[in-house]
């Protein structure tokens, strides 16, 4: 067993737990190689429901159907797919003025060797900025506590809300 | 072919009391919203794909409630993976019915990609809808609304319906989030 893999035992658990603490027990989600523990982890527990996509914005209309209805949901995906929903994540916010929590594996950053995210890496926070979207950092789990925070500003903005996904806030590699 | 008021008409006549719609953009929405329906309606507008969605977003926060989506095959097509994704969801109280016209009606008629190629029903049903139908014969178009609506499981219907204009009506007395806040504070009644 990789110790990535034995790290994201550890973060996984902690990360549902402030899912849990936000009132959150719908995820939707496509998948990221950052992300597989904790889907696995989402899917493991009855408490939970996980639904998978075909494309991360349609993520955020189940979000918007299930605040319609009651429920808080999340999606769960890499900054590629959070690139890709911009024009659904404007109407939320700026049309629909419905809350969601996005949680994006924030690829092509120093802590990321895969030549291909880079280009995801530059444009994702400048992307945010432009939108007017809040965004904020999640760099371990010093900083999981910003899970439920992220969702009460969320719902007091009346907007979505991005928190950008660190590899060490999804893997223990003993740094 | 069938016409627009007709299949607006007959699902407000069969269409459960309590069940929750959501309606689609363009002419399908505008259908529904000119039934003067009681049925509580969030009507989804834009963004454009995302209304099939949010019905299986509402489906999911409601799961003792029928779901009722109405919409147009050019805002199913901008994002017909979902198809797939309503069969992954395991939900069983949705029903998606699709005004299948083959045109961007709104934006002035012009043709869908591979217009006349393709079978809306056969797409549904090869993505794993344990029910999905076509329906575009004026006699028998009421049989067909009452066998999808009767159905216990994730259903589709795609209706085919005649080119009739559909202007932009002026602009709405409310904004959306005021119409989302009204929509949600009638369902907070009503449960």
């Amino acid at each position: 067993m990789s110790s990535a893999t034995t790290g994201a035992e550890r973060r996984a658990p902690a990360i549902v737990a402030g899912l849990k603490r936000a009132g959150i027990d719908l995820v939707s989600t496509l998948p990221d190689a950052w992300l597989g523990d904790l889907i696995g982890e989402i899917e493991s527990d009855p408490a939970m429901t996980l639904i998978r996509l075909t494309r991360e914005d349609e993520g955020l209309g189940i979000c918007a159907g299930a605040y319609l209805g009651g429920r808080r949901a999340a999606l769960l995906a890499q900054n590629a797919g959070l690139l890709l929903s911009t024009n659904v994540l404007a109407g939320l916010a700026f049309h629909h003025q419905i809350p969601a929590l996005l949680m994006i594996a924030n690829r092509g950053g120093p802590e990321d060797n895969q030549y291909y995210h880079a280009y995801k890496g530059r444009v994702t926070e400048p992307v945010l900025a432009a939108m007017g979207i809040p965004y904020h950092h999640v760099r371990g789990p010093e900083d999981f506590r910003l899970i439920d925070g992220a969702w009460q500003q969320s719902v007091l903005y009346r907007m979505p809300v991005v928190l950008l996904l660190s590899r060490n806030a999804l893997y223990d590699e003993g740094r | 072919m069938l016409k627009r008021d007709l299949v607006g008409s007959l699902f407000r006549k069969h269409l459960k009391p309590d069940a929750l719609v959501i309606g689609g953009l363009g002419s399908a929405g505008r259908t529904w919203r000119e039934q003067n329906a009681p049925h509580a309606t969030y009507y989804a507008s834009d963004p454009m794909g995302a209304g099939v969605t949010m019905a299986l977003g509402l489906a999911l926060a409601q799961p003792k409630r029928e779901i009722f989506y109405i919409g147009g095959d050019g805002d199913l097509v901008m994002n017909l993976g979902c198809l797939l994704t309503l069969v992954g969801s395991g939900v069983s109280n949705l029903k998606i019915a699709i005004f299948d016209n083959r045109r961007y009606e709104t934006g002035g008629g012009q043709s869908l990609a591979a217009a006349g190629q393709y079978s809306l029903a056969e797409i549904a049903r090869h993505a794993g809808f344990p029910y999905a139908a076509a329906a575009a014969e004026p006699e028998t178009i009421e049989t067909a609304i009452e066998e999808f609506l009767a159905q216990p499981t994730l259903a589709f219907i795609a209706l085919a319906i005649a080119m009739e204009s559909s202007p932009y009506g002026p602009p709405p007395q409310w904004s959306q989030a005021e119409d989302r806040a009204v929509f949600m504070r009638k369902l907070a009644g009503e449960s």
